[in-house]
């Protein structure tokens, strides 16, 4: 499938700022059988020089700064992608840091007890690849689809205890979840083209690669109960949220920020 | 005990000097001056206190003078003093120094290769000579700096090693500091005090100068600079005044002939660095960073940090600036680490260790764990990340209450303590109240790896002038003697 993404940042200060710099995880990847076709980033008023760099994890990252003093900076980016019909589970083996960082706890994926009483009832002996399908559904029915009821902050553990969350909360409780069992996992953001929604941010989402000895990764998203297809487009991925944001940025001033995100994807 | 006033024409070293159970520098077991000691103890056996007393007074005043202190942590409020300074010199024999220097430059060698590895193939994981949870596990293990390429592949530009010697004499390794180690400053101030003090005495000796220090280590900062073809401009970063190696960070750059900046003097504009001059923006080109990686860049680690610049790791992984020393060196000297140095030299040398590692338990594996609670008052328990003598134990002279309190500690975070035996650190003649008496010693040389591996001869001194205390830390009240390396 053929996609055009619009993704709008804009950042405003209530008193003006300077030496802001600013760091963008926003291309789409070159992974899993999906292609990046096209990526342009421009920030307004001024146009800034773009760098770019790939983190250890593999993502595209962009970085500019921009030292003048303001108070509204925005970032337009425009991407075009060509999805897989059906991911591709990549190579057989993961390098020995990988195999560490998905499967231990992080801040946003702990493994407390909580975590291992929900996992408890869903494992399948000797079957992680079955054992991840059905936490995933777990995830899926356990949980409910509720905006404004987390926020960025919230952990897996919140979630069990709230019982409501974001693609963000469902995909964190699935790793948390994969984890305890010993299963790698790891966080994906990107983007899901669906329809229905439009116009908002509705279509950046986040779900979770899993990784499987023999098969590879199998990645899963537990908001909609089903594997990756072809509406979704991959971006990044880390051992949580807090390695992939999409913008993250420092500046000095004494200013409130107010970030504002407008998505818009298109089937070509 | 305080010399009577009517003694003061008595020499300091009287016959009451004990060797005691330790390994002396300067005296055999029978109390005979060992060979290389010959001159100075001959010198010494002339010297009254009163003459002694003068010189002194005559050092401190010029290290009063040039405002030669350090601040002590953990106390109620922050006291600046001066180090203490022992006028007897500690002397090394040339081979002995040989040896040392061959064992130094080894495990530099293999300590380079491993962080290389790990940042890089990870074989040493994958071939599980070492356990990956060690090494991922690691605080000071930098993951962004996985698949980065450094300058040179060099990412120990400044190592300063402490040696030990046990009750034999035997060498030591006790640690690697690969992160920022403090303490040249005072080497090189020891030997500027001791020549103005003891003139006649360099006249007998031949000691091997330490005065090019500054420059050594200067060309090993420009060795790593990125080629822009021009003369590249070189800084030293501290986190300002207020730290407890400040001193040495303004003499290290007087005496390089370089700018001392805070990260407020540094700005990042489009992967390049820059210093803020009355005259302008001025890009830099290797920073000789005094911070620990973590406040490095508030962009990329602690997003709290004031004490960095925006933007540095970007330009670092642009190549557009070095760091000396590399962002992730912590990942070498954390001390659970050091227990696999050994295996890292037959590892990725083929040699043997010429110098000894101190046998060491790591409280995460569950063997040595019973092992250390089971010897809390026979063991040196360390905490792996700390330095500087903070987070220690020391079992034979601690008090039930703080073997107690580190048996919790150790059973909360098993992976952030070790546990070695107590070495009797050899001991050297020192002067405390008015006579020389035996005070523990070790030695921190200084290793810089450049173009190639240089190392001044010598090092620091540090003395325990605690009675009876193990511990030399500048921190914890220690204090440092010049050292000698004899020409052969």
């Amino acid at each position: 499938m053929r996609l055009f993404i619009e993704h709008l940042t804009t950042l405003s200060y209530d008193a003006p700022i300077n030496e802001a710099h600013t760091e963008v995880r926003l291309k789409p990847a070159d992974a899993g059988g999906q292609r990046c076709l096209s990526f342009k980033l421009l920030t307004e008023p001024v146009k800034a020089h773009v760098l770019a760099y790939i983190d250890h994890f593999g993502n595209d990252v962009r970085y500019f700064d921009w030292l003048q003093p303001h108070q509204r900076l925005s970032i337009a980016v425009t991407s075009e992608v060509l999805t897989a019909p059906l991911f591709d589970p990549g190579a057989g083996e993961l390098t020995p840091l990988e195999e560490y960082d998905y499967c231990h706890p992080t801040a946003y994926a702990p493994a407390d007890e909580a975590i291992c009483r929900f996992a408890g009832p869903h494992i399948l002996p000797d079957d992680p690849l079955g054992t991840a399908r059905t936490l995933s559904e777990a995830v899926f029915r356990s949980i409910k689809y509720e905006r404004g009821a987390t926020d960025v902050k919230t952990t897996a553990d919140d979630v069990i205890r709230l019982g409501r969350g974001v693609c963000q909360d469902f995909a964190h409780l699935l790793i948390a979840c994969c984890r305890c069992q010993g299963i790698p996992a790891r966080y994906v953001s990107g983007y899901l083209y669906d329809p229905k929604f439009f116009g908002d941010t509705a279509a950046t989402h986040a779900w979770v690669d899993v990784f499987i000895a023999g098969h590879g990764w199998i990645s899963l998203d537990p908001t909609h109960n089903c594997e990756q297809n072809e509406r979704y487009v991959r971006v990044a991925v880390g051992r949580d949220y807090a390695d992939v944001p999409p913008t993250r940025g420092v500046f000095k001033g004494n200013a409130k920020e107010t970030l504002e995100v407008r998505v818009v994807i298109r089937a070509l | 005990m305080t010399a009577p006033a009517t003694q003061i024409d008595q020499p300091i070293l009287t016959g009451n000097y004990e060797v005691g159970p330790f390994f002396d520098e300067m005296f055999e077991n029978n109390g005979q001056p060992r060979l290389h000691y010959r001159v100075l103890y001959e010198h010494l056996s002339t010297l009254t206190r009163e003459t002694f007393n003068e010189r002194r007074r005559a050092a401190d005043i010029s290290f009063l003078y040039q405002g030669i202190t350090f601040t002590v942590y953990g106390q109620q409020e922050g006291i600046e003093r001066i180090f203490p300074f022992d006028l007897i010199p500690r002397i090394i024999p040339h081979a002995e120094w040989e040896f040392l220097s061959r064992g130094l430059t080894q495990r530099v060698m293999a300590l380079n290769e491993f962080l290389r590895d790990v940042y890089h193939e990870q074989r040493i994981v994958r071939d599980r000579r070492i356990p990956a949870e060690l090494v991922f596990g690691a605080r000071h293990f930098r993951r962004e700096m996985v698949g980065v390429d450094v300058p040179r592949g060099i990412y120990a530009h400044i190592t300063g090693t402490d040696l030990v010697r046990d009750e034999r004499g035997n060498y030591y390794v006790l640690e690697d500091n690969m992160r920022s180690p403090s303490g040249v400053s005072y080497m090189l101030e020891n030997r500027q005090a001791m020549k103005r003090t003891f003139a006649d005495l360099f006249e007998r000796y031949g000691v091997m100068p330490i005065e090019h220090y500054p420059q050594e280590l200067l060309n090993t900062l420009r060795s790593v600079a990125p080629d822009r073809g021009v003369e590249p401009t070189v800084v030293l970063l501290t986190p300002g005044v207020y730290n407890s190696a400040y001193f040495e960070h303004s003499f290290l750059a007087r005496q390089m002939g370089i700018e001392i900046v805070e990260g407020r003097d540094l700005v990042v504009h489009e992967g390049k660095v820059y210093t803020r001059t009355t005259t302008g923006l001025r890009q830099v080109d290797v920073i000789y960073r005094r911070i620990d990686d973590d406040f490095l860049d508030p962009l990329s680690f602690r997003q709290d940090s004031l004490l960095g610049a925006p933007g540095l790791f970007s330009a670092y992984l642009m190549g557009n600036v070095a760091l000396a020393n590399a962002i992730g060196t912590g990942v070498a000297d954390d001390k659970a680490i050091y227990a696999y140095v050994p295996e890292m030299i037959r590892y990725y040398l083929g040699e043997e260790p010429i110098l000894n590692n101190v046998p060491t338990y790591l409280a995460v594996n569950e063997d040595d764990r019973r092992y250390i609670l089971e010897h809390l008052d026979k063991l040196v328990v360390k905490s792996v990340n700390e330095s500087g003598g903070y987070g220690m134990l020391v079992g034979p002279h601690a008090t039930r209450e703080e073997r107690e309190a580190f048996r919790a500690r150790i059973l909360a975070a098993p992976r952030n303590f070790i546990a070695q035996p107590t070495i009797s650190l050899s001991r050297h003649p020192t002067y405390l109240n008015d006579e020389l008496r035996g005070c523990h010693v070790d030695l921190r040389p200084y290793i810089l790896y450049g173009e190639q591996i240089t190392i001044v001869p010598g090092g620091l001194t540090r003395v325990a002038l605690r009675s009876g205390s193990l511990v030399v830390n500048s921190s914890q009240g220690g204090g440092s003697k010049d050292t000698w390396v004899l020409y052969d």
